[in-house]
């Protein structure tokens, strides 16, 4: 019978390390999702998700069930979002520059090299280069709400602010979204 | 009605969040001013627009990647805690007078300086430094190697320092005590070396030879090992342990994870045969295997391999 989530991080909390993979693994490719979105970078995006775990891992044995799991969890995912480029910036002496062409150029789009498909690969860049322009705040939450469809009150919960604040940098972005693409769709 | 309070509908519109009484407000509010209902068109026709642009998705190999160096780090983190809390009590046992340290040479002048700046005042330990071997020679003893200086200025009156902490642990049982099984599960996922996984493997497999029940602990850190583990040796007699379980949906989706993504084609033909033996076992293959091994044999680029699992496809719809 499938365990619930509280019997699982029980487990976990006993030390049992296969318990922790099972509770983590039902989660991690919505968390590698959002990463990978917020990053457009496949190699940052593994940061963020290996980053957001540990964490996890080593906050568990203090988790006390006062929210559900997976508010602490992307509570913990969209703080190492938003912390990330810092940390990187800190890590890294890698050029600002040089971190932005490593980033379009990351993740592929797909489609085969045809009119359409270049088409298409330059909708894709546009609107990567225009996610890239948002500030952090901005970009997460426009992610969070238009590819992974969490509601604003969700995304408020996660991210430990008032609703207005999201509906704040919500509008924010999706204005400059606009502006940035709107020989596209005109 | 406030620009501000138009702007929030509108927004909250696009995004399907507005109540019906909300979205009246604004119906009723863009019905009377044009500009209004111009902008608003705006808006769901970059809505529909980027609506339409399909991200990429998360493959499959992108979060199999993730999740072997995030088992990795994992790793370092449950060998990390032990070390902290072993640290403590090495620690404390430093403070007391009468106390053996192993260290050798230069390190021990800075582990010297270390003590001095720990030590409660008052006290007059009497500290010898001998080889860490000699000191390993006496059962029980905790025994500190690799010193790793973190501050060694000592100018403000403070140093500051790790080290490893080692004690040997005498574990005598049997096989098929749930606390040494525990603690073979625990080598099996933990373990940095090896060797001491794969012996911890064929453990288990006699454990498993012996009786055929298995706890569900185990055959997850096996499933594991198999998918993840970074030594082909290792994974190959995780496979060959499982086998010895029995074939199930779980053995058989941790079977199709390795032809799929293994890197070692010698893995990749074992996990056939695996299935192939399961077949003729009488057990049945569905057509989600077939499905799987179809999508294998068209990016398999190993000749024999893709033979291989042509056959077996073959062999299941005979």
């Amino acid at each position: 019978m499938t365990q619930t989530d509280d019997e699982l991080i029980r487990r976990s909390q006993a030390g049992d390390p296969t318990a922790f993979e099972q509770l983590i693994f039902r989660y991690d490719r919505n968390v590698l999702a959002i990463a990978a979105r917020f990053t457009q970078n496949s190699d940052d995006a593994k940061d963020i998700y290996q980053e957001s775990l540990i964490r996890v891992y080593k906050g568990l044995a203090g988790f006390e069930h006062k929210s559900e799991f997976t508010t602490w969890l992307y509570r913990i995912v969209t703080n190492v979002c938003l912390t990330f480029k810092e940390r990187k910036r800190r890590l890294n002496t890698v050029s600002l520059q040089e971190e932005k062409e490593e980033a379009f150029s990351e993740i592929p789009s797909g489609g085969p090299g045809t009119d359409a498909g270049l088409h298409g690969e330059e909708i894709d860049r546009r609107i990567r280069s225009a996610l890239q322009e948002l500030s952090p705040k901005q970009r997460l939450v426009f992610t969070l709400r238009h590819y992974q469809e969490y509601k604003v009150k969700e995304i408020a919960v996660m991210m430990e602010c008032a609703e207005g604040t999201v509906k704040k940098y919500l509008f924010e972005a999706t204005q400059k979204m606009r502006d940035r693409l709107h020989d596209l769709y005109e | 009605m406030k620009n501000e309070r138009i702007k929030e509908l509108m927004l909250l519109s696009l995004y399907g969040e507005l109540n019906a009484e909300d979205q009246k407000e604004l119906d009723d509010y863009i019905k009377k001013h044009p500009d209004a209902r111009k902008e608003f068109r705006e808006w769901k026709r970059f809505g529909t627009f980027v609506s339409e642009q399909t991200p990429p998705s998360v493959t499959d190999d992108l979060l199999s990647d993730a999740r072997t160096q995030l088992r990795s780090a994992l790793r370092g983190e449950r060998n990390r805690i032990p070390v902290m809390v072993r640290l403590r009590e090495v620690m404390s046992e430093l403070l007391r007078p009468a106390v053996v340290l192993s260290s050798a040479g230069m390190l021990s002048l800075g582990l010297l300086l270390g003590y001095c700046s720990f030590a409660p005042s008052g006290t007059e330990p009497y500290i010898v430094l001998q080889t860490a071997a000699d000191d390993a020679k006496q059962p029980g003893k905790t025994f500190i190697e690799n010193i790793r200086f973190i501050d060694n200025d000592a100018s403000d009156g403070e140093v500051e320092f790790e080290f490893n902490a080692v004690a040997p642990v005498h574990i005598k049982g049997r096989v098929d005590d749930p606390e040494i099984q525990r603690l073979l599960t625990h080598a099996l996922l933990n373990e940095s070396n090896a060797g001491v996984r794969l012996s911890s493997m064929q453990l288990i497999r006699d454990q498993a030879a012996v009786s055929r029940s298995v706890d569900p602990a185990i055959k997850q850190a096996l499933i594991t090992s198999l998918k993840t583990d970074a030594n082909p040796g290792v994974r190959n007699e995780a496979l060959r342990v499982l086998q010895q379980y029995g074939f199930d949906d779980d053995l058989r989706d941790a079977l199709l994870h390795v032809i799929e993504h293994d890197e070692n084609s010698g893995i990749r033909v074992a996990a056939i045969n695996a299935l192939e033996l399961a077949k003729m076992d009488g057990n049945r293959l569905d057509e989600a295997t077939v499905k799987a091994l179809k999508e294998q044999i068209a990016k398999e680029e190993n000749n024999y391999i893709r033979n291989r699992a042509v056959n077996l496809v073959k062999e299941i719809y005979q």
